[in-house]
Order: structure tokens, then C-alpha cells, then sequence
């Protein structure tokens, strides 16, 4: 295999090949259609000639005299009886056709102007700066020039314009052209003009454009294929090479015989129909070509292009073994760094391992296990290959388990299937942020999905709509100790983005806790132990808070929660439930801010502020200070611990929960006319020109204003209506204010009122003339007018409010569709400029050359995923465990 | 620093030509060499502001406010194109 050795590539010329060139690369020459006689032997100077490589066992190629598999085959070529215009280059034809003159061949300029144009290229080229696009521009701006010219400045005569008709065919005032005539008119050409014309005339010239001879692609490329019926089935490329050889005969032979001119220009036409589809099959203007079966015809240009072409499909796209995808369901008492892997799947992935003397006896096992189910219910991972010292692969049967499962010893490999705590990836495209591909424990279930903790699907931005993953099994050694070390869950819970968790509870997990933990919750020894069952807990139940209370003593949801608390744990912030517009003082009556001392929490409800991804304090501070392994623990825990909670207490809701007394809505109704009232005042103030202005705004523009600050400051007060009557005996409230989901905005929008909807950050103003709809008058700039909806999700809306919200909701998602596709090539181009730079030892950041472009990682060489927020020190914190007096 | 019209503008960082004895003090301890410095165009208006004429081939120090750190001294290579 000599020849397989790589050579440098020195230079590359990208040029138009001539019919030297394909002669020379030849190797053979294709003069019959046939390809196979009778024996099924190849016939000589057919098309699949022993010279042009070989797709057969056994023989070998005639020009190199290597077998099948080891020959990449050779070019042969055909010779045509008549010339033929390359369909890819008809374009270009009739350009070089149009700016030079028939007779004397020149190019329609003035010595002077090819001078000029020369000058520029050569100073290109030999700038060595000219990519082809510029030299191509200055090119097209000399072709154009001289298509213009109506005489030629060479030989005087005029000059008649010469068209295409698409794709092949040339007239000539209406007088076809024949790609002979083409031809040795782009012969005529002299060297001296071709720079300007875009050719370079040391490699090429333009009449290569029409076909003299073909060349043929080696067999390897165009394998046929034996079917079971014995018989032969040829690839598409040389069914249509088949065409061109009959056609090319037969107007060779009609030529030779004097055959009446009719007749030889419909061969002629017939020929340059099948080598233009033998190119593409697709050119606009020509009917494709078919297979015998009514299929159209796969060639070279449905070779390439689209998604399922070559450079797509084959070149950039690259598919991997031991790899899985499934549908994700998810399981809540799993760990966040496991993943369900179903047993079906978990049956075809393996893992090498290699036999020594402490999992000898194991992998002896699982060979047995693997033919002798001992538990046929069970999961055992079974072994149907195994690696011999020599190298050699041994598939087991149930002939030869026995045999090799007694013969095994340190030195050999086997495949074995996968089983509990391997270490896999999982990933979820689009793959935009590291924490898209993490590395998973398995877990081998029942069922047909991978399975995951809720709490992984934020970094994945994963739901269970039949979102699906990918599943790859680590294969080496060193992959799984790289896998475990950088990529496993809890390395990720915090981000490198802003120094925060990214991976916590949410939804239920909020809701859950704050039921458990809040005012005055408390729970007997039933319940207690019911949720505290859900967590591995080795501590001790507490004393109870309430000993004497009537039916046997009670524990606070509180105290359930500080199990899960490390003892040095100090900490007193704000509820997502705070009161903004109260006094911290009143706020604390109100249970609405957290305390924790000495890992004890003394008051405030468990909520979004303290377990949630992003702004969970609680969990912020382990898995700061704690590490990545206890943050994992500690969301394991409070995710079952919220389960727990919610199955003593529950939680629904449902329309009901957006019910307001009569005299609420009367109140909001009162509010909203009031606020209509004051946009009519300001409209006729403005009708009347009384309108004052605000600084640096014209009239129009305070007018709206205004009407948009007063129309919201409506919702906002309809929805405080609403809320007053909104208590936290109402599950979708419990929701909003504890962060769980929604808002309370969601809850007044359905309460109490939608308020104005907004196109492109303004009222809605578009529509019918001086109008947005045919319900209102002519320049009415009231409320109802311009997209304010009056009422609430719940009671409904009328048909213009309808419409508007329909206008304000078709922007969102718009802007959404817009905002994914470019904010996804921003961030191709930002990967692409960003992916070869490094963080060295000495904390500099360095591209592949060596140089800096950063002198100091992030100019502070902080880990992000260390820092909190990007600080990387808790200033806050140290002051006030130095002021405590290390309380 | 002159009194350049260009230095009063806050977006425009200090930078300070640096002699050959105090490039080898200063890149020493970095670990990197001259030519792995980022570049400056020597047509650069804040080199034709400063005191001293810059050369291809001189080392600028460029005193950078950072939102990360507070301060960052960078440094720069002079290179005519």
C-alpha cells in the first residue's frame, strides 16, 4: 500500500480541464455501451472496463493492479462525435461570445482598455492579495464594456448580439448557433485577450467550455450492485453514461453515412440533452431524466448539493457509535446526575473492559448470565463480545460460551453491556452553552425513555412535549475519569455565565417547600416521618416546636427542612413573598424574610429566594462554600423533601382561582372608566391644541405617553383590585409569590384586566386610514381605539379587543422566531472566532500561535463558576461574620 | 502624559512608550515575547499623541480600567501595517 502514503500539496490551480488533459488522465478509452458479457465478465472499453477500477473480489485493476477496496479507480474517457456545450458554463459562453467579434476574435475593446484591464489583474495576482471574487469583478466590468461596443475597434465590422436560450442552445438573430460554430469561435480567441476575459491562458482556454470529449468516473464511484435475483442493477451515472455512448454512436455513424442534416442535428440535440442531465438533473428549461421505473435520474450535481448531498451529508455531517436517542421523560427520584437508560438501549451500548484478576470472576458471571438468565425479570448486563490478547474479535454463541467463558484471563477485553453507574454523556441540541452536554450516572429501567431529574431540564432547556436526547457511552479510561472529573451534573449547578446556580429546583420543588415551610405549618409524628422518609437522613428527629399541642406533638415544616441544612449555615435575606412597599419591620411579622441560624431555620417560608436556580440563597451558599457534591445532595434532597410536602398538603388550581367579588370587578370597571375618562380629556386637550409638550417630545408623542403611562398605571391598579382578593389561600397565588410559576401580572390578566397591547412598543396604530379597525371613527385616539383591552382572560374578550391581542401576540412570537435564527449565527460566528484560544498555566489566554490576547484571564483570573456574581470574594458576608463576632 | 486633546477624552486609556530595558523588566515576568504581543498600528492617533515617537518594533503599556479587576496593564507592539 505504497501509494497510500500522503503527499504534500504544494499549490492548487482551480482551472477549466481541456481535452488534453482528459486524454491524459484516461485510461482507458469507452467506445461500446455495454458493460458485462455473458459470464458477467467486464467488456473491454465498456463502461466498466478492468482499466477504470475494480468493484469485484477476486480481480484486479488493469492500470494499477490493486484489488477492489484497495483502488480508488481511474478516470476513462469518450470520445464525441460532436462537440457539446458544457451546461455549467453556458452562461459564461455567451458573455465571452458577446464582448468579442466573430471575425477577428478579439475582444470589443481598445487596445488601450485591454491594457488597462490587463494591468489591474496582473497587479492582482501578482499582489498575490486578489482572491477570485475581486479578479472575477474587474473581469466582469471588461466583459461588459465590450459587450457594449456595437464594432469591433479590430476589424471594424459590426456586430450581431448573440442570445441564450436556456440551457444550451445559442441563436444568433433568431439563427441557431451549433457548439461547433461556438467553439471555433471561442478558438479564434488569442492568448493576449483572455486575461481581460477572466481566463488565465497558461492553464485554460475559453472553448473548454464545449465538450469534445468526456471524461468517464471510475467504476468505484459507480458501483454496480447484484441483487438477489442474480440480476444486475447499474448505478444512475452509468445508465446515463449508457445513453450518451448509443447516442454518441449513432451520430457518428449517421454523420459518416452522409445521413440527411435533420437527422444528425436531432442526434446532436439528443446528445447534448443527455450529457447536460448526465451533469444535473435538475436544469431549469429541459425535462429531467428517468429511470426505466418512472424515478428521475440521480447524477452528479444530485450528488453533491443539498442537505442529503455529499458535502452536507457526508462531509460535515459525522454520526458516532455507542450512542443512543430516545424520548426524555422525567422521574423525580432520580438524582440529578443520573439518567434512566432503558433496558432495551442499555442491551446495545457496551463498554470495553479489560479482564484482571479482581473483575475476572465478574465478567465470568455476566458470560454465563448472558445465556443462563439466572432472573429473567432482572437487568444483568450480559457480554456477546469478547477481544482476544491477539486481537482478535470472538463473537459468543451459545456453541461457544462455555468454552471461551472458561478460557478468559487477565489480557482479554469484553464488551460488556451497559450497567448502573456507568458514566455516560447526555446531550440535548441545540447545543449552545457547555451545561447542553453533561455527564450522567446510569440507571437501567423499565420502559421504552431516558428518564431525568426535573431539575436538569433549565441547562438543557428540556420538556417532555417529546423533546428527545442523545446518549453517547464514554469508551476509554481516560474518558471516563475526564468525563467524571469535568463534566458530571454538579460541576455544572454553577455557571460560568454570571458565577451563579443554573441547575435547581423548580416549578412543584418551589411550591412543595413553601407549602411545607410556611407561617405556621406544622405537621404530626405521622406526617414527619412520612416526608422525612423521602430523604436519607441521618440525623436525629428533632424536639418537636409544638410539644403540647392537642392530638401528640407537632413539628414545624421548618424544622423538617433544617435537616437538610449544614450546622454552620448563617443566613437572613428576603422571600420572594416580601412585600416590596413595606416596612422590613412589618415584613417580618409577616413571615416574609428568611433566618437561618446555625443551620436552623428560626423564621420565613421556604420559597424561589431560597432553592430556586439563579436566586436560591440557600442553595447558593452550599454550593459555594459546601462544593459541587453536597449542592448535588442537597437539590436531591429538597426536590424529594418538596414532593413529600406536596402529597400531604396538595396543590391545584383552576379557574376559580381567578374568581374576584362582584363588587371588586365593579371597582376595576369604576377605575378603568375613570382612566378612559382622563385619555378622552387629553385627546380633546390635544384636539384643541392645548396640549403643553414634554421637553425634547412633539405633541403627538407626550399625548401617547401620557395615555400609555395612565392606561398602565390601570392594569397596575386593577390588578392590585384584584389581588386584595387574591389571598394566599389560593393555590395559583401560592405559585406566583413563591416563584414557582407565573406572576402575579399573569393573575391580574386574569383577574381583573389585559390592559393595553402594544406593536412595536407603541399603541396599535396601523390598520385602516387614520383607524385601526372599521368599529371606530376616523382619527379617534381614545383607549378603546387604540388596543386597550378592558377585559380579563376569564370574562373574555369582544371582538376588537380580540383582535388587537391577537396583533400584540403575533409580534411576540415573531420577534421570537427572528430573535433564535440570529442570535444563532451570532453565536456560530462568536464559536468560530473564539474556539482555538486556551487559558494557559500562567493565567495568560493564548490562541494557537502563542500570542496573547489576554494577559490575564478575564483581566482578573477569576473562575466565574467560583466567584459569586462575578465577585470573587462574599465581601458582605466576611463583614458581617467579622462584625458577629463569629456568632 | 501631554496635554494632547486625545488624553481628555475617558475612552482613551493611558499609554506609555516603553524603553528596551523596561520591556525585558516588564514582559520577563509575563513569559511572553515580544513578537507574541497583541499590535498597535503605528498610525495609531494615540501613538502620534504621545511625547516620544513611536517606532515598529516599540512596546506600548496600555493602563486600562477594567470592570473585573479595577485596573490591567496591557501591552502592545508597535507594527507599521
Amino acid at each position: 500500500m505504497r501509494e497510500m502514503i500522503p503527499k504534500r500539496i504544494g499549490k492548487i490551480d482551480f482551472a477549466l480541464m481541456g481535452p488534453k488533459e482528459f486524454r491524459k488522465l484516461s485510461s482507458t478509452k469507452v467506445i461500446t455501451a455495454d458493460t458485462y458479457d455473458d459470464d458477467g465478465f467486464p467488456i473491454p472499453m465498456g463502461l466498466m472496463d478492468l482499466h477504470m477500477g475494480v468493484i469485484e473480489p477476486g480481480l484486479r485493476c488493469k492500470t494499477s493492479g490493486r484489488k477492489m477496496d484497495e483502488d480508488p479507480g481511474h478516470f476513462g474517457h469518450i470520445d464525441l462525435a460532436m462537440p457539446v456545450i458544457h451546461s455549467g458554463y453556458s452562461k459564461t459562453v455567451k458573455d465571452v461570445l458577446n464582448a468579442t467579434h466573430p471575425s477577428s476574435g478579439r475582444i470589443m475593446l481598445t487596445q488601450d482598455r485591454i491594457d488597462h484591464y490587463n494591468k489591474q489583474i496582473q497587479a492582482l495576482i501578482d499582489s498575490d492579495a486578489g482572491t477570485t471574487v475581486s479578479i472575477g469583478g474587474i473581469s466582469r466590468r471588461a466583459v461588459r464594456e465590450a459587450a457594449k461596443s456595437k464594432t469591433c475597434p479590430h476589424c471594424g465590422e459590426e456586430k450581431i448580439k448573440v442570445t441564450l436560450d436556456k440551457p444550451t442552445t445559442f441563436r444568433e438573430e433568431g439563427r441557431k448557433l451549433t457548439p461547433k460554430e461556438v467553439r471555433s469561435r471561442l478558438e479564434k480567441i488569442p492568448d493576449s485577450d483572455l486575461l481581460c476575459l477572466g481566463f488565465n491562458p497558461k492553464i485554460t482556454r475559453p472553448e473548454y467550455m464545449v465538450l469534445t470529449v468526456l471524461p468517464v468516473p471510475p467504476v468505484p464511484m459507480r458501483p454496480s450492485i447484484t441483487l438477489e435475483s442474480g440480476e444486475r442493477s447499474e448505478d444512475d451515472l452509468t445508465h446515463k453514461l449508457v445513453d450518451v455512448l448509443r447516442i454518441n454512436q449513432r451520430l457518428r455513424e449517421n454523420r459518416d453515412a452522409g445521413a440527411p442534416q435533420l437527422i444528425v442535428e436531432d442526434l446532436w440535440e439528443l446528445l447534448q440533452y443527455h450529457i447536460t442531465t448526465y451533469f444535473d438533473n435538475q436544469t431549469a428549461g429541459i425535462p429531467t431524466a428517468r429511470h426505466r421505473s418512472g424515478r428521475p435520474l440521480k447524477t452528479i450535481v444530485q450528488r453533491l448539493k443539498g442537505k442529503e448531498g455529499r458535502f452536507r451529508s457526508n462531509l460535515s455531517g459525522k454520526r458516532v457509535n455507542f450512542s443512543a436517542r430516545t424520548v426524555i421523560t422525567p422521574d423525580p427520584y432520580l438524582s440529578i446526575n443520573q439518567v434512566g437508560v432503558p433496558e432495551l438501549a442499555a442491551r446495545e451500548l457496551t463498554v470495553p473492559v479489560r479482564i484482571n484478576i479482581h473483575n475476572l470472576s465478574f465478567m465470568r458471571e455476566l458470560i454465563k448470565e448472558n445465556f443462563v438468565p439466572s432472573n429473567p425479570d432482572k437487568y444483568i448486563p450480559g457480554i456477546n463480545y469478547m477481544i482476544r490478547p491477539d486481537g482478535r474479535r470472538v463473537k459468543l454463541t451459545d456453541e461457544n460460551w462455555e468454552f471461551n467463558h472458561d478460557r478468559l484471563e487477565p489480557g482479554f477485553i469484553v464488551e460488556r453491556h451497559l450497567m448502573d453507574g456507568d458514566v455516560v454523556l447526555f446531550n440535548r441540541q441545540p447545543s449552545l452553552h457547555r451545561m447542553s452536554m453533561m455527564a450522567h450516572e446510569v440507571r437501567i429501567m423499565k420502559g421504552k425513555t431516558f428518564r431525568i431529574n426535573l431539575c436538569v431540564c433549565p441547562p438543557y432547556n428540556a420538556d417532555f412535549d417529546g423533546d428527545e436526547m442523545n446518549l453517547h457511552v464514554v469508551q476509554s479510561e481516560e474518558a471516563r475519569a475526564e468525563a467524571r472529573i469535568l463534566m458530571r451534573v454538579q460541576e455544572h449547578i454553577r455557571s460560568p455565565r454570571f458565577g451563579g446556580a443554573v441547575i435547581g429546583a423548580i416549578h412543584d420543588h418551589i411550591t412543595g417547600m413553601f407549602l411545607l415551610t410556611h407561617g405556621e405549618a406544622s405537621y404530626d409524628i405521622d406526617q414527619t416521618v412520612r416526608i422525612l422518609s423521602r430523604v436519607e437522613n441521618k440525623k436525629d428527629l428533632p424536639k418537636p416546636d409544638y410539644p403540647k399541642a392537642k392530638g401528640g406533638p407537632r413539628w414545624s415544616g421548618r424544622q423538617i427542612f433544617s435537616v437538610l441544612l449544614p450546622d454552620d449555615m448563617n443566613l437572613k435575606y428576603n422571600a420572594s413573598v416580601y412585600f416590596a412597599d413595606r416596612t422590613p419591620k412589618e415584613n417580618e411579622e409577616l413571615d416574609m424574610v428568611v433566618e437561618i441560624v446555625n443551620g436552623n431555620m428560626i423564621r420565613g417560608p421556604v420559597d424561589g429566594n431560597s432553592i430556586s436556580a439563579f436566586k436560591g440563597r440557600i442553595l447558593e451558599e452550599i454550593s459555594r462554600l459546601k462544593g459541587a457534591d453536597a449542592a448535588r445532595d442537597f437539590i436531591d434532597k429538597v426536590t424529594r423533601l418538596a414532593v413529600g410536602a406536596l402529597m400531604e398538603t396538595g396543590c391545584t388550581t383552576g379557574i376559580d382561582d381567578a374568581d374576584v367579588p362582584e363588587d371588586a370587578l365593579e371597582q376595576i370597571v369604576d377605575a378603568q372608566k375613570k382612566a378612559v375618562k382622563k385619555v378622552d380629556k387629553l385627546v380633546s386637550d390635544y384636539n384643541k391644541g392645548k396640549l403643553k409638550p414634554r421637553p425634547g417630545r412633539s405633541v403627538e408623542e407626550t399625548l401617547e405617553v401620557e395615555i400609555m403611562s395612565l392606561l398602565g398605571k390601570v392594569r397596575d391598579t386593577s390588578g392590585e383590585i384584584a389581588g386584595w382578593h387574591l389571598g394566599m389561600d389560593n393555590f395559583a397565588v401560592i405559585m406566583a409569590r413563591s416563584g414557582a410559576r407565573g406572576s402575579m401580572l399573569n393573575l391580574s390578566q386574569m383577574a381583573g384586566s389585559i390592559g393595553q397591547q402594544a406593536v412595536r412598543g407603541e399603541r396599535i396604530s396601523r390598520g385602516y386610514e387614520k383607524r385601526t379597525l372599521s368599529h371606530f371613527n376616523k382619527g379617534d385616539l381614545g383607549a378603546d381605539a387604540k388596543g386597550f383591552v378592558r377585559s380579563s382572560y376569564k370574562r373574555g374578550l369582544n371582538p376588537t379587543e380580540y383582535f388587537f391581542h391577537s396583533m400584540g401576540g403575533r409580534e411576540g412570537l415573531v420577534d421570537t422566531a427572528v430573535r433564535t435564527s440570529r442570535s444563532g449565527y451570532m453565536q456560530r460566528r462568536l464559536v468560530n472566532a473564539l474556539e482555538d484560544l486556551r487559558v494557559k498555566y500562567d493565567d495568560t489566554v493564548r490562541n494557537t500561535a502563542n500570542t496573547v490576547v489576554q494577559f490575564k484571564y478575564g483581566e482578573d483570573s477569576i473562575d466565574p463558576t467560583r466567584s459569586k456574581f462575578g465577585d470573587a470574594v462574599d465581601i458582605d458576608a466576611l463583614i458581617e461574620e467579622v462584625t458577629s463576632g463569629g456568632k | 502624559m501631554n496635554d494632547n486633546i486625545l488624553w481628555l477624552n475617558k475612552l482613551v486609556p493611558k499609554h506609555v512608550l516603553l524603553d528596551d530595558s523596561e520591556v525585558e523588566e516588564k514582559l520577563e515576568p509575563l513569559n511572553v515575547k515580544r513578537e507574541q504581543l497583541p499590535r498597535i498600528l503605528l498610525k495609531d492617533p494615540a501613538l502620534k499623541a504621545l511625547d516620544k515617537e513611536a517606532n515598529p518594533g516599540d512596546v506600548i503599556e496600555i493602563h486600562r480600567v477594567s470592570e473585573s479587576a479595577g485596573s490591567n496593564l496591557a501591552y502592545r507592539v508597535v507594527v507599521e501595517e
